[in-house]
């Protein structure tokens, strides 16, 4: 088995969970509110219903979300909120991903 | 899903949070129609009061001390004014919630506020609820043994109690408005119930000053008039905020429909 580049491990190390576009602009807007309609993730994110539903199903199997079912009068809610797992894994894949951007003026 | 820029991240953050910080369903309108109300209670009550002040022919003694002294009652149209406006201002609420919900986004509640009482929050309901009618009770049955306390605090009057015996129907009509918005407070969000809350204790205490001494109505009135100045003042800038927030967010809309 050829030997890796340690320089490519960090990257190698990054929360793939986090790290996929659609997952990492959920947990994004799930961070900045206590609570959050499905429908507004939905908008938010451009995703279709279908996809929502499986990248939310992902990152509560993960227990980086909670999802939360209510009734709006008669009409039922689906809401999500970040867990404290969910917020550390986003806060750290951060710190991950500024370690390995070039620093200002570096190449 | 292309992925997002570190920009595009801190939009959408920003976004949310903005969302989030203005109670959806309200969007600041129901704040506006609250402090409406209130102002025009305290403007009807401050100008009955000053007219019955130029009416004795402007005494030389101030406002306060006028009201205190002659202990003039306050018109029955305004009474009835104070005690039928809760129960007006309810639906009207109800179709302005109706009509300022943002449909097409859902509701997102926003971080924990930094004005959180030091108490659960479950115990906002109740309080909203019955405490109206609970502070109605307790004033209607220690009056007596406060407004004394409050003229000898402010020396506005010799510190005994008026002569005038306590009007039974301005009671009876202050607990029966407290325990009508017992009963209406539930059917009501909690936003709402907590700004209803402030024209019942308004006209409950209208009454109650009507019991005593028309003097009570002026010593809350500044803070009542305060309170409607903050509640036109915040539903102006939450919804102007809500609207923008709405705009910026139709456009993230469509450009995901586009891409």
């Amino acid at each position: 088995m050829p030997e890796r580049d340690p320089a490519i491990q960090p990257i190698l190390a990054l929360d793939r969970l986090v790290h996929e576009p659609a997952r990492l602009a959920i947990l994004t807007v799930l961070a900045a509110a206590e609570e959050v309609a499905f429908l507004f993730l939905q908008r938010v994110t451009g995703l279709s219903k279908g996809n929502l539903s499986s990248h939310t199903q992902k990152l509560e199997t993960e227990g980086y979300l909670e999802t939360l079912k209510t009734f709006q009068g008669r009409i039922p809610v689906t809401s999500f909120r970040i867990t404290e797992a969910g917020q550390l894994a986003l806060r750290a894949y951060h710190q991950q991903l500024r370690a390995l951007l070039p620093k200002e003026g570096k190449p | 899903m292309a992925s997002p820029s570190q920009e595009q991240l801190a939009r959408l953050a920003t976004l949310t949070r903005d969302y989030g910080r203005v109670p959806h369903q309200s969007s600041g309108l129901c704040s506006l129609w609250t402090g409406f109300c209130l102002m025009v209670l305290g403007t009807l009550s401050l100008q009955w009061a000053l007219a019955a002040f130029h009416a004795a022919g402007s005494p030389s003694m101030g406002l306060v001390r006028f009201l205190a002294r002659t202990q003039p009652a306050l018109p029955p149209w305004l009474l009835a004014l104070a005690f039928c406006l809760p129960f007006l201002w309810a639906p009207v609420m109800r179709g302005l919630s109706r009509l300022a919900y943002p449909e097409p986004f859902g509701p997102v509640r926003g971080e924990a506020s930094r004005w959180d009482l030091g108490f659960p929050p479950r115990l906002l309901r109740p309080l909203a609820q019955w405490g109206p009618l609970g502070t109605f009770t307790l004033m209607a049955l220690f009056l007596e043994i406060i407004l004394p306390l409050v003229w000898w605090a402010l020396s506005l009057a010799p510190a005994s109690p008026p002569s005038e015996p306590p009007n039974r129907w301005a009671f009876l009509l202050a607990l029966l408005l407290g325990l009508g918005w017992a009963w209406l407070a539930p059917h009501l969000r909690r936003a709402e119930a907590d700004e209803g809350t402030a024209l019942v204790y308004m006209a409950g205490y209208m009454f109650l000053s009507t019991s005593k001494t028309p003097v009570l109505i002026l010593l809350f009135l500044p803070v009542y008039l305060l309170i409607a100045t903050g509640l036109i003042a915040y539903g102006i800038w939450a919804h102007l905020r809500l609207k923008r927030a709405l705009a910026e967010l139709a456009m993230i809309a469509e450009d995901d429909a586009d891409a």
